[in-house]
């Protein structure tokens, strides 16, 4: 009976010290995070995504220039 | 068979931990030497990030204060530093005329988890505003976040320090900032010495009531050094020492008085007198081990006996100390149990902890805090010596 619930004390601190090397390793990367990812970056601009009707490719009789003196 | 057992060599099996001491010692004063040069300014990169070329034109007008034009305004930039809990902290101090308009972190190496209190906390909001010749201290002036006060500290230095050189760049009258060079010797002074008198007693052979004396010194800690100063000996603290971001003795002789006397008491009686006597983490175990009647388990497998700690420690010295910061191997749940700060993660290692301390004793002492395995490297090297002082 005392041995068992001497093994039984073994495995439960087995479990602790796994779970708690887990918890620590990711309190570290938890740490390392905060402390390289609070930094602010250059502002992002965000452009309009292209869409086929942005096309560089010109459609006959729909030209931008068309009837402009450019054209002409 | 018995010949066979007496015809087999004598194998002298030696003690690894001297020379695993010897490389952990080794890689710890490279892993310094690594850190101190790779560690490069970021200030003037992190500042560019906070104000982008593109939007900024910005003048150098000293090596810490800056001319800012931009938004169709002008504005003045002032670095100063002051001192945290772990190490200085580098703060940018925007100014609008002759207001405080902004005030931003360039670099900290404090705790993490203590830092982000301060920082979500809205402590620096609290400057802008005021004239950059105001003076303004603690609490009248701005408010401590409490659990955090020493970083509140380093920030209002910083601040107070940009006022100063922007005083000093632009020939201006300078902010009255009040030095701290008087001795601030105290109730946490007078306290450190109690404990260890008492501890010393304690220890004592041949001393009455010694397990009483135990228990008053156990409580002393767990009630002064823990809940209501939270000062025990952490990681944070010797990373600081190693590297060699010292606290001022004038305002912190408390720290002093408590490192020297646990390393005066380590190195000419061998006793760690810390870790048994008045750590308040241990006396806390020591409490819940009582009330659960907590068992001393002895595990098979020597590397979750002994090796287990004492990688973690070395581990997060290595760390700190190639980062060159004190703070990001901070794994202890001191901060967790006394002052209710830390993440989820050092919430959670304190609630296995505290459960399983009901029923194993002290499981974190023998089997997490690095603390305990320093104080074993440094009487490894204490024995050491001795032994070869006396073979000379």
């Amino acid at each position: 009976m005392a041995k068992s619930i001497k093994n039984k004390r073994v495995i439960f601190l087995y479990f602790v010290l796994i779970l708690g090397f887990g918890i620590i390793v990711t309190q570290l990367v938890y740490n390392i995070q905060k402390k390289t990812g609070g930094r602010k970056n250059d502002p992002v601009v965000e452009y309009p995504k292209e869409t086929e009707k942005d096309t560089l490719e010109e459609t006959p009789g729909d030209s931008l220039w068309q009837d402009t003196e450019f054209m002409n | 068979m018995e010949e066979k057992l007496k015809r087999r060599p004598l194998i002298k099996r030696r003690n690894p931990d001297w020379y695993l001491a010897l490389f952990a010692l080794l890689t710890i004063l490279s892993a310094w030497w690594l850190g101190k040069n790779r560690i490069t300014d970021q200030s003037t990169e992190l500042l560019r990030n906070y104000y982008p070329e593109s939007i900024y034109k910005m003048q150098n007008l000293d090596h810490s204060v800056w001319k800012l034009t931009g938004e169709e305004k002008l504005f003045t930039l002032s670095s100063g530093i002051g001192k945290g809990y772990a190490a200085p902290i580098k703060v940018l101090v925007q100014y609008d005329n002759s207001h405080i308009a902004d005030v931003k972190i360039l670099s900290s190496q404090e705790t993490p988890s203590y830092f982000s209190k301060v920082i979500r906390k809205g402590y620096l909001g609290q400057f802008t505003q005021k004239k950059w010749d105001d003076v303004f201290n603690h609490p009248d002036d701005i408010d401590v976040v409490s659990g955090a006060t020493k970083s509140c500290e380093g920030i209002l230095k910083g601040v107070q320090n940009a006022s100063l050189n922007l005083a000093k760049s632009q020939n201006l009258e300078p902010v009255h900032v009040t030095k701290e060079t008087s001795w601030q010797i105290g109730f946490k002074e007078g306290l450190i010495v109690v404990i260890f008198l008492l501890g010393i007693l304690s220890r004592l052979p041949n001393i009455r009531y010694k397990k009483y004396l135990k228990w008053i010194t156990l409580l002393l800690g767990l009630i002064f050094l823990g809940v209501v100063f939270n000062e025990p000996i952490t990681l944070t603290r010797i990373n600081s020492f190693l590297l060699g971001f010292w606290p001022d003795w004038h305002t912190e002789l408390y720290i002093y008085l408590l490192f020297l006397g646990v390393l005066l008491i380590l190195l000419t009686s061998g006793r760690n007198v810390y870790c048994h006597t008045f750590c308040p983490f241990g006396a806390l175990q020591e409490l819940t081990g009582k009330l659960g009647k907590a068992r001393n388990v002895q595990l098979k497998y020597r590397f979750f006996r002994v090796w287990f700690q004492r990688s973690l420690a070395w581990f997060a010295i290595l760390l700190s100390l190639i980062l060159r910061n004190p703070g990001i191997s901070e794994y202890e749940v001191f901060g967790a149990a006394f002052q209710l700060t830390g993440s989820v993660w050092l919430f959670l290692l304190l609630g296995i902890t505290l459960v399983a301390s009901f029923i194993i004793r002290k499981p974190w002492c023998n089997y997490f805090c690095p603390i305990n395995p320093i104080f074993g490297f440094i009487q490894l090297f204490r024995r050491k010596i001795k032994s070869l002082w006396q073979k000379a």
